[in-house]
């Protein structure tokens, strides 16, 4: 049987027994044995460590996978091999992993994540589970463990650490931790020399409250162990100085047995009580808190109704009750947005990127105090199952602290929840307002469709008809069919118009239009829109009005030519001829004017906005040839470089078009400069 | 009549060819088709064309791309012809070698305009007139001078090169990237605001009205074209 090399261990001898048929893999990883590794389950939990049993145990639980998973046991071997029981180990470790149908790979600890990572991308492996080491007492601060180095791998996949005792808390000061102890100490040394002191000079009933007094401060402020102790060892105090023999514990008198008992139960007493005074009042005051903090922020979050809103409630609460930043994370399909980052950035801490990933796919707790991915710098929750998407909120404790006392976990939970029940909210209002542009959008497009159809199929009927009407009757007289071939010239070339028109429109209003913005001369978009018109103006004239400083514009030159263009062609029909078309340019105080202005009839009452919608004519206008686009156009390009287009009646005979637009902030090259340039 | 002047109309569309040659039919001008890019440069090869209509939109490779492998043997005009809202398109003809544009739909006597300013500068551009005269102006490209009404005008030497450049190209349009790099070399191709400060001036020294020009019209996101000849 050849299984020994097969897995790549040395020494045969330490195969379990010869009923193993799951593949042992070595590498170099062959692509045969890669395949039957993969084959049974998607999910795959890797695991690295002593014992397999607990370790699937925990890995099962903690990560809440339910898909089947394949079990992949790695012995790091290098340093294990040395210990005088590897072999026994090694056997033991092996049936066990058969016995839970776990395949074996045993790579060396040299480069072991780089192994480990070539393992995890062609076994498609999504968690690592790991157990943890016992830390030596002494290291260098450089060197890293197993553990660390898996958990701040970049290839690697998110980390569980098992049976996790270990954490990154600082110990606690002296004081701290023995602070009861002191106080205890401090009274009883205070008693016992104020006691010598004063002995003989007070009377005995006073001295006796003394001591009560000072065991019921006591007890006050130290635990309860501490003041039970507190009260023995005062009553043996109390014998030791006041009771004669002074300096022993030897009771002569009867009666003073009585004394020290009443003292002890009189301490205790008043221990218990203020114990129970003061537990319920701390709990009472969390609970008020707990309470107070969630009635807080839930009062907020319903009257918050947008997103920014609710992360800035959600961020100033946890501040307030919890004292640490957040990061809120939301994924959408593959997509992680970040919504708040906090301390720490996860694209650069690897450790808290994995924990993200955890909370965010597996709906696991994760980072630091959890099994989780506990070398992170946060603690990674995940906000509820939410539809559409999933949620991650990441709060960061002093670097002090360590991690979260379990009241402010509490609290946290509770935050996580309220903040997962408004993102959810958002969410739905978010798609019922899309469905409702949707719908408004539909309704918009039937409505231009009506006219578009309405104004495609006019001219083309006419087109068809007189085309029809010349083919068959080659008899026609000459005067006659000159003007039916002028009609339908002059409908293609109306047509011709529209669909322009339409394009351009489309093209504006998709908002895919990339504007190329450029600082232009106002003098030269005025000439530009002039020279190109010129041979349209059938005599009407045109004046122009620039004052010496006019501003200059940034615009994307063509797109404002086209609207200038728009305007004076708009003026030329609405005009007689003989009249003057006036262009101006002015300086108003939200940057720069440009207007139209005409002696024509000018506009109807009330319909100064409406002829910038689509498809609208004046009245008047309705025998005037036109494709009722070319001032929606105007009012769009105006708005795309941030401005407006409005129409008014001149005070004199006429209606007048203004283009506001906004200031530039950089002037074109100035006279100076330019003179530089030009010698 | 003198010998037919040869066309060369490259469209993938057969009716704007047989609309165009049926416009030249009974001219002067004798029209030969080609459909796609491959045959158009055969026939430029072979038939020796005074001029070429070439279409953007081709089926098998890239009007740019024709124009540009024509102009590596041939000096012959070539206007290009485009769908409108495809300005860049336009530019890019130009800079690559083609000498005009016209955006379709276009009328038969807008073309022929175009053909007869070709034609005409590519004439004269053999003779190397040195006087151009546009209006009540006159370039001496001979003495580098200028003159307005009679009298002299005085020309920084940048705005002399501009208007030399576009009298060069009388009548023809010519790219902002063209007369940058004439004017201030390979490394100004994209200061375009330079270009509108001399322009301005140079209008303002020559026009009547510089805000509604005669001589020197701005091409909207094309370039410039300076007119000799009033229609």
């Amino acid at each position: 049987m050849s299984t020994a090399s097969d897995i790549g261990v040395p020494n045969s001898s330490i195969m379990p027994n010869e009923e193993i048929k799951a593949p042992l893999i070595d590498r170099p990883l062959d692509p045969e044995a890669a395949e039957r590794v993969q084959a049974p389950g998607i999910g795959v939990i890797l695991t690295i460590g002593s014992d397999p049993e607990i370790l699937l145990r925990e890995a099962a639980d903690a990560a809440r996978v339910r898909e089947r998973l394949v079990y992949v046991f790695i012995v790091a071997s290098e340093f294990d091999e040395k210990h005088p029981h590897y072999e026994e180990w090694e056997k033991q470790v092996f049936r066990k992993s058969h016995a839970i149908k776990s395949d074996r790979f045993k790579i060396p600890l040299v480069n072991v994540t780089k192994s480990l990572e070539d393992y995890c991308r062609a076994f498609d492996i999504r968690l690592l589970m790991l157990e943890e080491r016992h830390r030596p007492a002494f290291r260098f601060p450089w060197s890293k463990d197993l553990v660390e180095m898996i958990s701040y791998a970049p290839g690697l996949p998110p980390t569980f650490i098992v049976r996790s005792s270990l954490r990154l808390r600082k110990k606690k000061g002296f004081f701290a931790q023995h602070g009861d102890w002191v106080i205890l100490g401090v009274a009883l040394v205070c008693l016992g020399v104020g006691g010598i002191l004063t002995r003989g000079i007070l009377p005995e009933a006073f001295e006796l409250m003394i001591y009560i007094l000072a065991l019921a401060i006591v007890s006050s402020r130290v635990s309860r162990v501490v003041s039970v102790v507190g009260s023995f060892l005062a009553a043996c105090t109390y014998n030791l100085i006041h009771i004669p023999p002074y300096g022993s514990l030897k009771i002569v008198e009867p009666g003073i047995w009585l004394n020290l008992i009443g003292l002890m139960i009189v301490s205790l007493i008043i221990s218990t009580l203020s114990w129970q005074v003061r537990t319920t009042l701390t709990e009472a005051q969390v609970q008020e808190r707990r309470k107070s903090a969630f009635f807080n922020l839930t009062r907020d979050l319903l009257k918050s109704t947008d997103m920014e809103s609710v992360l800035k409630l959600v961020e100033r609460h946890i501040r307030d009750v919890v004292g640490s930043e957040i990061a809120v994370y939301v994924k959408k399909g593959d997509k992680v947005e970040v919504l708040r980052t906090g301390r720490v950035d996860i694209t650069r801490s690897e450790s808290d990127r994995k924990a993200c990933e955890l909370a965010l796919d597996h709906g696991v707790e994760a980072g630091i105090g959890t099994q989780a991915q506990p070398l992170a710098h946060g603690l990674y929750l995940p906000i509820g199952q939410l539809e559409g998407f999933s949620g991650c909120l990441g709060v960061y404790p002093d670097s002090q602290a360590g991690e979260f006392p379990a009241e402010q976990l509490r609290m946290l939970d509770t935050f996580t929840g309220l903040l997962g029940i408004s993102l959810q909210r958002i969410w739905f209002e978010e798609v019922r307002m899309e469905s409702e542009r949707k719908i408004r959008d539909a309704r918009l497009q039937n409505t231009l469709l009506r006219s578009v159809s309405h104004d495609l199929k006019t001219p083309l009927t006419s087109i068809t008809g007189f085309a029809n009407q010349l083919y068959e009757d080659p008899n026609m007289p000459a005067d006659m069919r000159k003007s039916t071939y002028q009609t339908i010239r002059d409908e293609a070339w109306r047509l011709t118009n529209l669909i322009n028109n339409l394009l351009s429109l489309t093209k504006l209003e998709s908002g895919a239009l990339q504007l190329n913005k450029e600082v232009m001369f106002v003098e030269e978009l005025f000439g530009t829109a002039v020279s190109q018109v010129r041979p349209r103006l059938h005599g009407r004239k045109i004046k122009i009005n620039l004052p010496e400083d006019i501003p200059d514009v940034s615009v994307d030159s063509m797109l404002m030519n086209q609207a200038l263009i728009n305007l004076i062609e708009n003026a030329i029909k609405y005009t007689p001829e003989g009249t003057t078309i006036e262009l101006r340019g002015s300086r108003v105080s939200v940057g720069v004017q440009l207007s139209v202005l005409d002696n024509g009839p000018g506009l109807p009452k009330g319909s100064m906005d409406k002829i910038f919608e689509k498809f609208v004519r004046s009245v008047e206008g309705r025998q005037v040839e036109g494709t009722g686009l070319g001032l929606a156009i105007v009012r769009a390009i105006a708005e795309l470089h941030g401005g407006t287009a409005t129409a008014r009646n001149r005070t004199t005979k006429g209606a007048r078009f203004d283009i506001r637009l906004p200031a530039v902030q950089r002037e074109l090259i100035n006279q100076e400069e330019q003179n530089e340039h030009s010698d | 009549m003198s010998i037919a002047i040869k066309v060369l109309v490259v469209d993938d569309e057969a009716q704007i060819r047989k609309f165009l040659r049926s416009s030249f039919a009974g001219t002067e001008y004798k029209v030969i088709e080609a459909e796609d890019g491959a045959s158009a440069l055969r026939a430029a090869g072979t038939e020796m064309p005074d001029l070429v209509l070439l279409d953007l939109g081709l089926p098998d490779m890239d009007g740019i791309d024709v124009a540009k492998q024509i102009r590596e043997w041939s000096q012959v005009p070539i206007i290009v012809l485009t769908a409108r809202g495809h300005e860049d398109d336009k530019v890019e003809a130009l800079d690559a070698g083609a000498d005009d544009y016209l955006t379709k739909p276009f009328s038969v006597k807008e073309l022929e305009a175009r053909i007869r300013v070709m034609l005409r500068r590519n004439i004269a551009s053999s003779t190397a007139d040195p006087v151009i005269e546009f209006g009540d102006c006159k370039l001496d490209m001979g003495a580098r001078l200028v003159y307005k009404k009679e009298e002299e005008v005085r020309l920084t030497p940048i705005e002399y090169k501009l208007l030399a450049f576009m009298a060069k190209y009388a009548d023809k349009v010519v790219t902002h990237k063209m007369l940058l790099s004439d004017v201030w070399g390979p490394g100004y191709d994209y200061e375009v605001q330079y270009l509108r400060v001399h322009m301005k001036n140079l209008r303002h020294k020559l026009e009547d009205e510089p805000a509604d020009p005669q001589y020197i019209l701005t091409e909207a996101g094309v370039g410039y074209r300076l007119v000799t000849t009033q229609n």
